[in-house]
C-alpha cells in the first residue's frame, strides 16, 4: 500500500530576539549578534522622539560603504531612487515635538549568504505624513547586526523590538 | 554622544561614547544627508518644471488646432454656382 506522506503545516511564528527602550540622549542603538536561525527579521520602532527634528537611518553589518539601494517615497511626492547610498533613510523628518512616531523595518531572508540583502520599511513623517520604500545592500553576507540612529540631534525617547520570523 | 548596544544573544544592554571613527561617520552621514536632500529638492523641481512644460506645450497644442480648425473652410466641395435661364417670353405688363 502506497503512503502518502503530507508535508506539515508550516507553522511560522515570531519570536521576539531583542527589545528595549531606546536609551534618551542616545544617537541610536544597535543591535548585535543577531541568530540566523529565522526567516526574516521585522523590528518594530514605536513612539519614539528625538531632541531636534531629524532623521530616523538605519545601517545593516554597520557597513558604511556605498551598497544601499532603494526606492522611496514620501507623501506625495513621486518616488525616489538612489543609488549607492550609505544608509537607509527611514524617515525624512521627524518632528521632535509629536508623540506616537513610529517605524518599521524588514529584512527577508537575511541569513542566505550568496545573494544580496533586501529590505522594506515605513515610518511616520513629519506632519504626519508617511515614508516608506524598498531596497537592498550589495551584501552577501547574513545580517547580523542592524543599526538605528538618528541624523541629527539624539532620541529622546522610544522602544524598539526586534522580531524574528520562521 | 553616545550609543546604545543591545547585544541579542546575551541580552545584554551597554551604553558606550562614540569612537572618533563613529563621530567622523556621523559628520559624514550627516553631509550626505543634507546633498540627499538637495538632490531630492532638485529632482522635484526638475519634475515640476516638465509637467509645466508637459502642461504648456498641451495648451499650445489645442490652441493651434482651434485656430487651424477656424482658417480650414468649411467644406471643400466646390461652389455650386446656379445658372438661371433667361425667360424667353414678353414680360406681361398689366395696366
Amino acid at each position: 500500500m502506497a503512503i502518502i506522506q503530507v508535508p506539515a503545516v508550516q507553522t511560522g511564528g515570531m519570536t521576539s530576539l531583542a527589545s528595549g527602550s531606546i536609551a534618551a540622549s542616545s544617537t541610536g542603538f544597535d543591535l548585535q549578534n543577531i541568530s540566523s536561525d529565522y526567516n526574516e527579521l521585522w523590528l518594530y520602532i514605536t513612539n519614539y522622539s528625538m531632541s531636534e527634528t531629524a532623521h530616523i537611518q538605519c545601517r545593516i553589518n554597520n557597513n558604511t560603504s556605498s551598497d544601499y539601494s532603494h526606492v522611496y517615497n514620501a507623501w506625495s511626492t513621486s518616488m525616489t531612487t538612489a543609488q549607492g547610498s550609505t544608509l537607509i533613510p527611514m524617515a525624512n523628518s521627524v518632528n521632535a515635538t509629536q508623540a506616537g512616531q513610529s517605524a518599521w523595518i524588514r529584512f527577508p531572508n537575511y541569513k542566505n549568504t550568496t545573494g544580496y540583502k533586501h529590505y522594506q520599511w515605513a515610518a511616520t513623517n513629519a506632519d504626519n505624513t508617511l515614508w516608506c520604500g524598498n531596497g537592498f545592500n550589495r551584501s552577501t553576507s547574513a545580517i547580523s547586526r542592524i543599526t538605528v540612529i538618528s541624523s541629527a540631534g539624539t532620541y529622546d525617547s522610544g522602544t524598539y523590538q526586534l522580531w524574528g520570523v520562521k | 554622544m553616545f550609543i546604545q548596544e543591545h547585544n541579542c544573544e546575551t541580552d545584554k544592554i551597554t551604553v558606550r561614547e562614540l569612537t572618533a571613527e563613529e563621530i567622523a561617520q556621523r559628520e559624514a552621514d550627516q553631509a550626505a544627508e543634507v546633498a540627499r536632500i538637495a538632490a531630492e529638492a532638485e529632482a522635484e523641481a526638475a519634475e515640476e518644471a516638465a509637467k509645466q512644460q508637459a502642461f504648456n506645450d498641451a495648451v499650445a497644442a489645442a490652441v493651434a488646432a482651434a485656430l487651424a480648425a477656424q482658417q480650414t473652410p468649411a467644406t471643400t466641395a466646390e461652389p455650386v454656382v446656379e445658372e438661371t435661364t433667361p425667360s424667353t417670353s414678353e414680360p406681361t405688363v398689366e395696366e
